[in-house]
């Protein structure tokens, strides 16, 4: 999956976001200043329940989140 | 319709949790009166965990996000005490450039993190000012990852040990505190000499605050080794077994912990099992015992000889002859913690002993009693201290012939061969001698089919719902008539994780889970982990208790059900009805994973807190589910390892712990475990969910297996998709399918064909809707629900509220918009996923 965000803070601000998949931390992405410009991250999880809750955890202020993207790669598995 | 309502107190939550913490913790030394803590002087606190307080291990036994960790330094800065703020912040400083390591997913959290390195002047320059030191050694374990006999698990890291080196060359005081979930290694730390030593264990949210208790001498320890610490983890007899990850060997047989060094090891301890310090002095006293029919009452008096209140645990231990079976030197069948004493204030306590609880299962007919617990002839003694080693004989008394205690059926036993200890008298002393262990001589098929329940006839719908059984106007079988095969296909499918059918963020649902069987009045139960309170994915905030052998440590069953009963009402807050706990496996040896969440290395202690604990949570109108049905004891291969177990084990020593829970604490929710016993996969054992648990002793709730668990029947390879295993085993509910109203399973097929009795999943039904029938959830359809109203609970800005979490439909590629999402310092933002077709996604 892709987290697209923005920052308008200084280039060595350091912005994480710990992104967790049924309650378990699969990855913390950190951001710096963007300039308003969109930046993403990308991590693979594994999606093995039919329902599965993800959760993103702010550490700091000052991000603009813009979307999460899943892309499907096969449906043979 | 009738609502009720109930307060759930926040602030008596965090003082009853901490009380616990306070009396869970076990002082193993203390010399030069290090502690408690002199109020003038002015503490330096070292080792990193300080900043990240371990609440508990890993897995379904640790995951509850709380709004508030109470780590030691702060727990000691609310009791007032004065911290050296230089070195404080110098681990700060380090900390935030060498961030906590939390694993890259599941299990993956390393057993430790790195330690600071420490330099000597700093150290030097500390001790200028503080004559006091604490260090704080942290490890974790759990869920897929036992300990391991490697640095930074069971063994102390060459960073710490540098650590432990420069602090006791320049403080005159060194106090060692051990945040771990299990034993570690306790020769290397006690190299260092410290002046004293305690396991605080891993406390949940409020551990900082017990354990600062204790060190300020607020409370005095009164925490006992739930286990036994050998000098060396080798000298443990499960020790060659453990770990193998195809099949297990329990060859040191009912001689687990205390019962085997007690009997063979005596020297091989470094602290006997029972054992812990308090700042004060006790003199134990039994001024009575009276023999009843089926028991004995010992009246004890215990009179505080210190100088500081405290309370003390009373243990009582029994020597039963060796007869034809063989013993272990002590077991314990009785104990008691006192109120709270002062100085030269005495107390009176009755502790009764059963039968039942000093007798010993005959599984190969030695005695003349196959597959009986038995006294066996000869002479009882019984022995009263604060610990299995001090304990003192205080009375016997004969047992002149062999006594049959309670008949069973040969159950579960192994069906390939192997040795096991047996006691034999050499010189004096007890040695090993082993001896075949009997097989199995039971036709499980057979048994299966013999004990067929008679088919309810389908009478389809007859307008009957699940409230008219419990309101009494028409029956359980009337009602469960009206199911079809479709229906009762589905009845045995839990739907998870994270059904929306029940609370956002938890592990499944189970009963109402297709729309045929919400029509007929079935609510959907919600089942949570865990042991160590509500894990809620979705990031609502909950309660964090202590971890299981730090409850199990305070042999404190009044204080546990308190404790228990308000978790109870947060769990009807958050509409759970069964939370997955208590854990109640045996602590077979130091390096299982799971260890944590587990209570002790003896089945009666294990049995009797699993019972506090249901107590409490019964209280409230919900449950815990006792688990894993029986004997998870190692998380390497767990999903495959075969335990390889004798009855006399299983009776004894692995299955009494449940027992217990069953009979005391009316265990009305169990779950089975991963991994085969004997063979069969405990999934779908007959033997272990029908025969032992329901025919003999008495069971009449819900039985579940482990999520995703495996599944085979004898002499055949695992099948995933046999339900109908499962079903005839009368293990209810399979955890967890993606969707309850449609499975990938053989349910309809083994129907079809005669394989599965319609009468066996209309037996599995009822046993849910019977336990449906009494649960909040219940009340809930009818619109008798009991609101929980939270006070003094403080406020959590980034607290997700699970009612909020939005799905979002998964069929192909998926872009989210987040861009209205709040992202403050500090929130949470939650959603869910309903994936509809199984896919690679990335």
């Amino acid at each position: 999956m892709t987290l697209t965000a923005s920052s308008t803070q200084s280039e060595v601000a350091q912005i994480p976001v710990t992104l967790f998949s049924l309650g378990t931390a699969y990855g913390t992405f950190t951001w710096n200043g963007t300039n308003g410009l969109p930046v993403s991250h990308r991590i693979d999880i594994p999606l093995f329940s039919r329902y599965t809750n993800l959760r993103l955890f702010f550490a700091q202020g000052g991000l603009d989140m813009h979307s999460i993207r899943f892309r499907l790669v096969s449906t043979e598995l | 319709m009738a609502q009720t309502e109930k307060t759930l107190d926040w602030e008596q939550y965090l003082k009853t949790a901490a009380q616990v913490v306070s009396e869970g913790i076990v002082m193993l030394k203390n010399d030069n009166d290090a502690l408690p803590l002199n109020p003038d002087d002015e503490i330096a606190l070292f080792g990193r965990i300080q900043l990240h307080y371990y609440k508990s291990g890993t897995g379904s036994g640790g995951m509850v996000n709380v709004s508030k960790i109470t780590g030691i330094p702060d727990g000691l800065l609310e009791n007032g005490v004065s911290v050296n703020e230089e070195l404080l912040d110098v681990y700060r400083k380090w900390d935030s450039e060498n961030p906590f390591d939390l694993g890259d997913g599941w299990g993956k959290e390393p057993w430790s993190q790195t330690e600071m390195p420490l330099d000597e002047a700093l150290v030097a320059h500390v001790s200028e000012s503080s004559h006091t030191a604490i260090v704080i050694i942290g490890r974790t374990a759990g869920e897929e990852q036992d300990n391991s006999l490697h640095e930074g698990s069971y063994l102390l890291t060459a960073a710490e040990k540098d650590m432990l080196a420069k602090v006791r060359h320049h403080f005159p005081k060194m106090i060692v505190l051990l945040n771990v979930g299990n034993i570690i290694d306790m020769n290397e730390l006690l190299s260092f000499d410290p002046d004293s030593v305690l396991y605080v264990w891993q406390g949940g949210m409020t551990g900082g605050t017990g354990t600062a208790d204790v060190l300020t001498g607020k409370i005095s320890p009164c925490g006992k080794l739930t286990d036994t610490i050998a000098a060396n983890v080798n000298d443990y007899p499960s020790a060659p077994y453990f770990g193998d990850p195809y099949r297990n060997f329990y060859s040191e047989d009912i001689y687990v912990g205390y019962r085997y060094f007690e009997t063979f090891a005596r020297d091989k301890v470094l602290y006997p099992f029972g054992f812990g310090l308090s700042y004060t002095t006790f003199d134990i006293a039994i001024t009575g015992a009276k023999q009843l029919s089926d028991k004995w009452d010992f009246t004890v008096k215990v009179t505080n000889t210190g100088n500081y209140s405290g309370k003390e645990v009373v243990q009582i231990y029994c020597k039963a002859p060796q007869g034809r079976l063989g013993k272990p030197s002590r077991v314990l069948c009785g104990y008691e913690k006192t109120d709270t004493l002062a100085p030269g204030k005495s107390q009176v306590m009755t502790i009764s002993v059963s039968n039942a609880q000093i007798a010993s299962y005959d599984d190969s007919g030695v005695t003349g009693h196959a597959h009986c617990f038995v006294l066996e002839e000869g002479t009882y003694r019984f022995y009263a201290g604060s610990d299995v080693r001090s304990a003192k004989e205080f009375y016997h008394c004969p047992q002149n012939s062999t006594e049959v205690i309670s008949r069973h059926e040969q159950a579960l036993a192994p069906v390939e061969s192997f040795d096991r200890i047996h006691p034999e008298i050499s010189e004096g002393r007890y040695v090993i001698r082993m001896e075949n262990v009997p097989l199995s001589h039971v036709d499980e098929a057979k048994r299966r089919q013999d004990n067929l329940p008679k088919e309810i006839p389908f009478t389809g719908d007859k307008g009957i719902r699940l409230a008219d059984v419990k309101n009494g106007t028409h029956t359980m079988d009337e009602f469960i008539a009206q199911l079809t095969d479709y229906d009762l296909s589905c009845m045995i499918r839990g739907e998870g994780m994270n059904s929306p059918k029940v609370t956002a963020g938890t592990a499944a649902a189970f009963g109402g889970v297709s729309d045929e069987l919400t029509a007929l009045g079935i609510p959907s139960g919600c089942c949570d982990d865990g042991p160590s309170g509500m894990r809620l994915d979705c990031g609502t905030k909950a309660f964090s208790l202590p971890n299981g052998t730090m409850i199990a440590c305070t042999f404190n069953r009044t204080l546990i059900r308190e404790l228990f009963s308000l978790t109870g009402l947060e769990m009807i807050a958050n509409k759970v009805d069964c939370l997955l706990g208590p854990g109640m496996n045996i602590h077979r040896h130091p390096l299982n994973g799971r260890n944590f969440e587990y209570f002790s290395e003896d089945p009666f202690l294990t049995g009797t807190i699993a019972s506090a604990q249901l107590k409490g949570l019964h209280s409230a109108g919900v449950t815990g589910t006792i688990k894993h049905f029986c004997g998870n004891n190692q998380e390497t291969d767990r999903h495959d390892t075969n335990a390889v177990i004798s009855e006399r084990a299983l009776r004894e020593i692995y299955l009494k712990g449940f027992e217990i829970a069953v009979k005391e604490g009316n265990a009305d929710s169990i779950m089975t475990t991963y991994g085969p016993v004997n063979g069969v996969w405990t999934a779908a054992n007959y033997d272990l969910t029908t025969q032992i648990l329901r025919n003999d002793w008495g069971f009449t709730g819900f039985a579940m297996t482990d999520w995703w668990a495996k599944i085979n029947r004898r002499g055949q390879a695992v099948d995933k998709s046999d339900l109908a295993a499962m079903a005839m085993a009368q293990n209810d509910v399979y955890m967890v399918c993606s969707c309850g109203a449609q499975n990938d399973d053989n349910i309809l097929a083994s129907l079809k064909d005669g394989s599965l009795q319609r009468s066996e999943l209309q037996r599995c039904a009822a046993n849910i809707c019977r336990f449906l029938m009494n649960t909040h959830a219940m009340n809930r359809l009818l619109g008798t629900e009991c609101r929980i109203n939270i006070i003094n609970r403080p406020a959590d800005e980034s607290d997700v509220d699970e009612s909020t979490v939005k799905f979002y439909e998964l069929d192909g590629d998926l872009t989210i918009d987040l861009s209205d999402i709040c992202t403050d310092k500090g929130t949470n933002y939650s959603f869910g996923l309903d994936i509809l077709t199984p896919a690679l996604t990335k």
